[in-house]
């Protein structure tokens, strides 16, 4: 008799506390950044839906909140046309339980790349020829053949690049023709370093 | 009975006044420095304090090491400690780590185990130089794929600059080769100076010059 009005006291704690946990709808933000979107194209879903295009920002919100204690699940629907694949924008962190709102979620791409060199003419075997596409760098070993081919790094869809010449070589003066310009959906194999004494 | 209870209580009070350190415990202030890969780094602990690192060898892998230092002199319990950089390294910059057992300044005692850590990279600084002959829009100079920066006229003024810089910083060792991506229109432009490799100070010696095109 004294033990009832208690009991529906705890009965009741109990109701409340299970509400506060999550029994009512919606109220968690999924985020995260994805990096290297350079254009539109990027979409990303949540649970199999609630499609989200992410500009280049790389900053995304789905629109749909979901359930404490609900299954999140962050994965790629399509990529933007300088990425090769769909798994080329891997998620880290895409997928779990939301306790608290997700905003550490990671998309990154990778931007397909393509060749970036051509041709040097009149080295005539001289040496320390070095040239630089910014950080790259490409010291020239001197080969037996009037002209020689040379290759940089390969350069991101959409960059820019630029080929300067940071060391000339020894008794000779080289100019680059051409030297800068955007990559486009092609390798670049035209650029023409001319030496001459 | 009684007796041997008392007994023990003091036993258990003593014990855990020791524990307290209420005796003549000190207390070692050292930790770790990631990243550091040239001399010359100097920490100092109050400002009174001073300990010298030099780096470690890089493991089989190429990586850097962390290097473990301990100051001298040894503080009380309950003494303030900081550590700050006195002197930093030549090359690099070092700030206090954001690993979650560390802690630059505290109180000596707080934590069981003291550990200020820092972490340090290599340095970066700005590329640029100056502008000549320029009189329409639509320069964009490019340091390789690295980074662009468009010329651009001042938005009050309306004047063309004559001096640029890049906004992206080029590191320490780092090679660095500024072209003309896009030429201002009806303008060519050329660079002098534009290669070379990154050192302990901005570079400012980059030489753009702008001349009409024909007619």
């Amino acid at each position: 008799m004294i033990r009832s009005p208690l009991r529906a006291g705890i009965a009741l704690a109990c109701a409340l506390s299970l509400s506060a946990c999550g029994g009512s709808s919606g109220n968690l933000y999924i985020s995260g950044t994805a990096f290297n979107v350079t254009k539109p194209g990027l979409v990303l879903t949540n649970n199999g839906g609630d499609d989200l295009a992410v500009d280049a920002s790389g900053r995304f919100i789905f629109a749909k909140l979901v359930d404490t204690d609900a299954g999140y699940n962050v994965q790629v629907k399509s990529v933007p046309t300088n990425v090769e694949k769909k798994e080329d924008c891997i998620v880290i962190r895409g997928s779990g339980k939301a306790v608290f709102s997700v905003s550490d979620i990671e998309v990154i791409c990778t931007i397909r790349s393509h060749a970036l060199g051509g041709t040097i003419i009149g080295l005539a075997g001289a040496s320390n020829l070095v040239l630089v596409n910014g950080s790259d760098r490409k010291d020239i070993a001197p080969a037996a053949t009037a002209t020689q081919t040379f290759a940089m790094a390969p350069v991101p869809e959409d960059s820019a690049y630029g080929i300067s010449i940071l060391r000339q070589p020894d008794g000779r003066t080289c100019t680059v023709e051409k030297p800068s310009g955007k990559m486009l959906t092609a390798d670049i194999n035209d650029i023409v370093v001319r030496c001459t004494q | 009975m009684k007796k041997s209870i008392l007994a023990l209580c003091a036993l258990t009070l003593t014990a855990g006044l020791v524990a307290c350190g209420g005796g003549t415990s000190t207390y070692t202030i050292g930790g770790y420095v990631a990243g550091l890969q040239y001399p010359g780094l100097v920490l100092t602990n109050n400002l009174s304090d001073e300990v010298a690192l030099t780096p470690l060898p890089v493991d089989a892998t190429g990586a850097v090491q962390d290097v473990k230092y301990q100051f001298a002199k040894q503080l009380d319990y309950g003494d303030p400690y900081s550590v700050t950089v006195k002197t930093p390294p030549a090359h690099q910059v070092c700030a206090a780590a954001s690993d979650q057992t560390s802690r630059t300044s505290d109180t000596a005692g707080r934590l069981s185990v003291i550990n200020a850590a820092f972490v340090c990279g290599l340095a970066s600084h700005t590329i640029g130089g100056t502008v000549s002959g320029l009189a329409a829009d639509g320069l964009v100079l490019n340091n390789g794929s690295n980074s662009t920066a468009a010329i651009v006229k001042d938005a009050t003024t309306g004047a063309y600059p004559t001096t640029f810089t890049f906004g992206a910083e080029v590191t320490y060792k780092q090679t660095y080769g500024v072209t003309v991506l896009e030429n201002p229109t009806g303008q060519t432009c050329t660079v002098k100076n534009g290669a070379g490799e990154m050192k302990d100070d901005p570079v400012t010696n980059i030489e753009v010059t702008c001349v009409k095109n024909p007619a």
